[in-house]
């Protein structure tokens, strides 16, 4: 093949794996003009004459032939087609904006945000396939030979009339299902917390309260009952159910997703299915805790009394241990007893230990709920720490389901939940820091600084753990 | 007496016969059997839960190891 006059050619080879070196010997041309067509592609230039690309990733070399040369190729069995390279024209920059409307009306079609990046994401590889194929790399620029030089018309060959590309199918987009975020995981924060690493991943979170029911929306990691006649820590009443969605509700496509979704929850039922239980039951469960390695104790019960010196006790016992107590400050807002119940507002004179993190309950709109429990009683108690939503908060409940409480029993998870994406941030982080971090990176409510209405004001998990 | 909390205290100086149910918290490696009592709960390494008459709290107030006696309250979802 020593003179090589006419059209260039793509010749397409049984083996689409063929190498340049056996190419170029089925071509009939020297090895050193056999050229990677991809990189001289990304080049922009524009082939010689003598230059054979060759594309070894699709078994296709592009290469000048003459009719005679192109009959004798046509006979070697190792060649499967040798077809006229007039597609580069084709496939003009007018042709590719055709195709871009034809998507973008299919798109408007569509009306679906989610089929955007697919549907471009289509379009650019259909049109980079082409591309590549036919060495159309020169789309949009000022193409040039091989030597450098800059062509006088976007491609060799002569131009023919514009065919419009048949139509490509649209498969239809893939609408991939989202988790919806509840509004009070968003007003904490929480989501902006995940999309920095944290997702409490690990963290030993116990749930002190009525069990926790089998749901798909969570999943437990153990537990235990201290509910006389009860071995079970399954949950017959809801509440501790929907305190666990709140802490941990898988992060998936279905119901709510918690504060932690990776935590680890434990069911330490000290409530019985009729929602009451002795204090007994209570610091048993705390001791539980501390043999059982947890990290985050979620105390959303009480009661409207004065501190208890057991419960200060076993707050400060749990505090040693590693454990970071939160307590639900108590609904009594509008009672006799307005003021922080226990154990909420347990404290110990000399340490300001003893005191579990005392979480009163905010709306939607972040304002006090009326029914959560003031601080203001005896400055010695422990008063409000923070607060975190507590009005009309979804969760998982018994039977599968999903619905609304409101108390301070639902704030409360929301900090356990914080607690445990501080610790999978801080590992061995102390209790007494763990708090420091919460209340310093609160956002302030109420009266400027601290307040007893508010305490350091709404959690705010995103600051929390930068 | 003052070990003995609220509402306790004043419960068992009205009703001098009645058994309640109580928590008892003790001091730091207090030994347990030097309170001679006859049933109870070990809690917490140093809080356990029994049943006594009034006569019977009083009596337990007075040891040394003894910190604290409060009435075993009822807790509730909040």
């Amino acid at each position: 093949m020593k003179e090589k006059k006419g059209k260039r050619y793509l010749v397409t080879y049984k083996d689409q794996a063929i190498g340049s070196s056996e190419a170029s010997s089925i071509l009939g041309v020297a090895k050193k003009d056999c050229k990677d067509g991809v990189t001289f592609m990304e080049t922009d230039a524009i082939p010689g004459k003598k230059d054979v690309l060759h594309f070894e990733h699709v078994g296709v070399s592009s290469i000048e032939l003459s009719e005679e040369e192109k009959s004798n190729l046509l006979k070697n069995k190792e060649v499967l087609a040798v077809e006229e390279d007039i597609e580069m024209h084709v496939l003009e920059l007018t042709n590719e904006e055709e195709q871009a409307e034809y998507m973008n009306a299919s798109l408007l079609e569509e009306n679906a945000s989610e089929s955007l990046a697919y549907d471009e994401g289509y379009h650019s590889a259909m049109v980079d396939m082409f591309s590549s194929m036919l060495y159309l790399g020169t789309r949009g620029k000022t193409p040039v030979n091989g030597n450098g030089e800059r062509a006088n018309s976007p491609l060799p060959i002569n131009p023919r009339p514009i065919q419009p590309l048949p139509r490509l199918p649209i498969f239809p987009p893939i609408l991939l299902p989202k988790q919806p975020i509840p509004w009070n995981i968003s007003l904490v924060k929480a989501p902006e917390a995940w999309a920095k690493g944290y997702q409490g991943s690990g963290v030993k979170v116990a749930i002190l309260d009525t069990g926790i029911a089998n749901h798909s929306d969570l999943s437990i990691s153990g537990g235990v009952s201290f509910i006389s006649g009860v071995t079970s820590y399954n949950d017959g009443h809801s509440h501790g159910t929907h305190c666990a969605g709140i802490v941990a509700a898988k992060n998936n496509i279905i119901g709510v997703v918690g504060v932690a979704p990776l935590s680890k929850l434990y069911a330490v039922k000290v409530l019985s299915d009729g929602g009451s239980g002795p204090m007994s039951g209570v610091i048993a469960g705390m001791d539980w805790c501390i043999t059982n390695g947890i990290q985050v104790a979620s105390m959303s019960l009480g009661s409207s009394s004065a501190p208890s010196a057991a419960y200060s006790n076993a707050v400060k016992r749990c505090q040693d241990n590693g454990i970071t107590v939160v307590a639900a400050t108590g609904n009594s807002g509008y009672s006799s007893f307005p003021y922080v119940g226990a154990p909420a507002n347990s404290y110990q004179r000399g340490t300001s230990k003893a005191s579990p993190i005392a979480v009163g309950s905010v709306n939607q709109s972040s304002i006090l709920a009326g029914s959560s429990s003031r601080g203001g009683e005896h400055s010695e108690w422990n008063q409000v720490t923070v607060v975190a939503p507590g009005v009309n908060v979804n969760s998982t409940i018994l039977n599968n389901g999903y619905g609304t409480k409101s108390g301070t029993s639902m704030a409360c998870p929301h900090v356990a939940g914080l607690a445990a994406l501080i610790y999978e941030k801080y590992p061995g982080i102390s209790p007494v820091n763990v708090e420091r971090r919460i209340t310093s990176s609160a956002s302030d409510l109420g009266d400027s600084g601290y307040d007893t209405l508010y305490g350091y004001g709404l959690i705010n998990c995103e600051k929390a753990i930068a | 007496m003052k070990k003995i909390s609220e509402p306790l205290r004043s419960e068992i100086s009205s009703e001098t016969n009645k058994i309640y149910s109580i928590i008892v918290v003790l001091n730091e490696g207090a030994d347990i059997k030097k309170l001679h009592l006859k049933e109870y709960n070990l809690l917490m390494k140093n809080i356990l839960s029994t049943k006594l008459k009034s006569s019977e709290i009083k009596q337990l107030s007075k040891h040394d190891d003894v910190q604290s006696i409060e009435l075993n309250e009822e807790a509730g979802i909040l």
